[in-house]
């Protein structure tokens, strides 16, 4: 047995720096496998915000959207280099071959070739889940969100008349008519898990200059806030907006926008359609170089990407989904889940 | 132990089995701990530090002094801490992170459990519940649901006898 009574045993650890060190291991593996060592090293390591923490972590990583024949490239951006790895394919859900969007670490997948058919995959847990719908319409727009209070992952996806929501927990489908007002007017409209509806994003008031913003703007989620940003084609320069947390993104004003950064003599290509993300304190622009800059205002590092072409999402080491318990017995019901909007 | 200061002041430390230690005031401020009872004007004799043995005591003045002598450069303070640890094994790792938490020394205590933690890295839950003392405390069906959910994070982990 073991020696409890010698005086180095380091059995007296307490459960709060147990926890300590737990939130220092950054493997995903480990932490899973370290589940089993007690109820209450799994009760620790299963706690939203333990899990929550631990995706805080950046790891430099980003995974291209379209599969090759080695799988999804994995490229880590670091002192002004890129590395390539490869996620081995067989990790990867059987007969998917697009990244569409990510959350908190999980990707929602689908078949380039086949429509309706779309799948849940965090690498990290090498957990999926299979969302099979029925439904035949264009799929205008979709998105995945993570609701903290209910610890729930949902999928929306937006057709030309109706949209759709899947809730991980409930292991259902619910759809919801477009109001007509909505339909085809060019407004962006923000989903809010809570009621399951949608809501008009009032945009920042600049952003309404058309001769400057040609192209219009693009969103993005910079350390779990929502973000707006545009080209100014007169300026060459990038202007980054932020909600800060805990302002209503569906509030009619639009004064609770603000400036976060602006990138100046910043010559972006035609097209101006990129991602944007943050790798530690520098925020990471993607067109046809994936560009760092710091919070100044200046470009600091610019990494050529044309061997791999195509876009990039943020890769990152995430705990998250399964979510809760019940997810267990899901595969065998995974034929069941049907989306029928008509 | 050289004095940026005109006084320098020397404190007494002492651990649980008695064992005296003479540092530096500037260098035993690093402790939260040690600093009030300083501020407070109650280091003026011995300081009785009942947590801490005087192995793990010895180190951590070790560190202490070695960090204190570092101008401000985190890079240099990173390597330093870094090297400190490197030879350290489980058990003097687990004595130091009492200790640190004791003292209220958290580059001390962030540095220590992230080396704990790289330790652990590979390591098979049954090294884990042994070196951490912990009582298994599910059912063999529990524990066997458990593994099996997550089966694949048990493959290349580092063979250990008690698993």
């Amino acid at each position: 047995m073991v020696r409890k009574l010698a005086k180095t045993s380091p059995s007296n650890i307490p459960p709060e720096i147990i926890e300590i060190i737990l939130s220092k291991l950054s493997s995903v593996k480990s932490l899973l496998r370290f589940k089993a060592v007690s109820k209450s090293w799994n009760t620790i390591i299963s706690d939203p915000l333990f899990i929550q923490n631990h995706l805080q972590s950046s790891n430099n990583l980003f995974l291209r959207r379209n599969i090759t024949d080695r799988g999804f490239p994995l490229v880590k951006l670091e002192g002004g280099k890129i590395h390539t790895e490869g996620i081995s394919v067989e990790n990867i859900p059987n007969g998917y071959n697009v990244i569409l969007c990510d959350c908190n670490g999980v990707l929602l997948l689908t078949d380039r070739c086949r429509v309706n058919k779309y799948a849940l995959w965090n690498p990290s847990t090498r957990w999926e889940r299979h969302l099979k719908t029925r439904y035949k319409d264009y799929v205008v727009d979709h998105g995945i969100c993570y609701d903290k209070i209910t610890d729930d992952f949902k999928v929306i996806f937006i057709f030309a008349t109706k949209y759709a929501i899947y809730s991980c927990n409930n292991d259902s489908w619910t759809r919801k008519k477009l109001r007509a007002r909505y339909r085809n007017t060019g407004l962006t409209l923000c989903f809010d898990p809570k009621t399951d509806e949608l809501k008009v994003l009032q945009k920042p008031e600049q952003l309404s200059d058309s001769e400057k913003y040609v192209l219009g703007y693009n969103m993005a989620s910079l350390r779990g806030s929502l973000c707006l940003y545009g080209y100014n084609y007169l300026e060459n320069s990038v202007h980054i907006w932020i909600k800060e947390k805990g302002i209503d993104v569906g509030n009619n004003s639009n004064t609770n926008w603000k400036e976060f950064l602006t990138v100046g003599n910043f010559r972006a290509s035609s097209m101006w359609f990129t991602q944007l993300c943050f790798v530690e304190n520098k925020v990471v622009f993607q067109e046809k170089s994936i560009r760092f800059v710091s919070s100044e205002t200046t470009v600091e590092e610019s990494l050529w990407i044309d061997a791999y072409g195509g876009r990039f999402i943020p890769y990152r080491n995430s705990l998250y989904f399964p979510t809760g318990v019940k997810t267990k017995t899901i595969k065998a019901q995974q034929s069941s889940l049907i989306l029928t909007l008509d | 132990m050289a004095a940026e200061t005109g006084t320098p002041t020397t404190l007494t430390l002492k651990s649980n089995d008695d064992e005296l230690f003479s540092v530096a005031e500037s260098a035993a401020i690093l402790s939260v701990t040690i600093r009030n009872m300083v501020e407070d004007g109650c280091a003026g004799g011995v300081i009785p530090l009942d947590n801490v043995d005087g192995k793990t005591l010895a180190s951590v003045i070790t560190y202490m002094n070695g960090i204190s002598a570092i101008p401000a450069d985190e890079e240099k303070k990173k390597s330093y801490r870094d090297k400190f640890l490197s030879d350290k094994d489980f058990e003097t790792l687990a004595d130091m992170v009492l200790a640190a938490n004791y003292l209220n020394m958290s580059c001390l205590m962030d540095a220590v459990s992230a080396k704990i933690a790289q330790v652990m890295e590979k390591k098979s839950v049954g090294w884990v519940r042994r070196k951490f003392g912990i009582e298994n405390d599910y059912t063999p069906e529990e524990e066997a649901a458990v593994k099996e959910e997550h089966k694949w994070t048990f493959e290349g982990v580092e063979t250990d006898d008690d698993n």
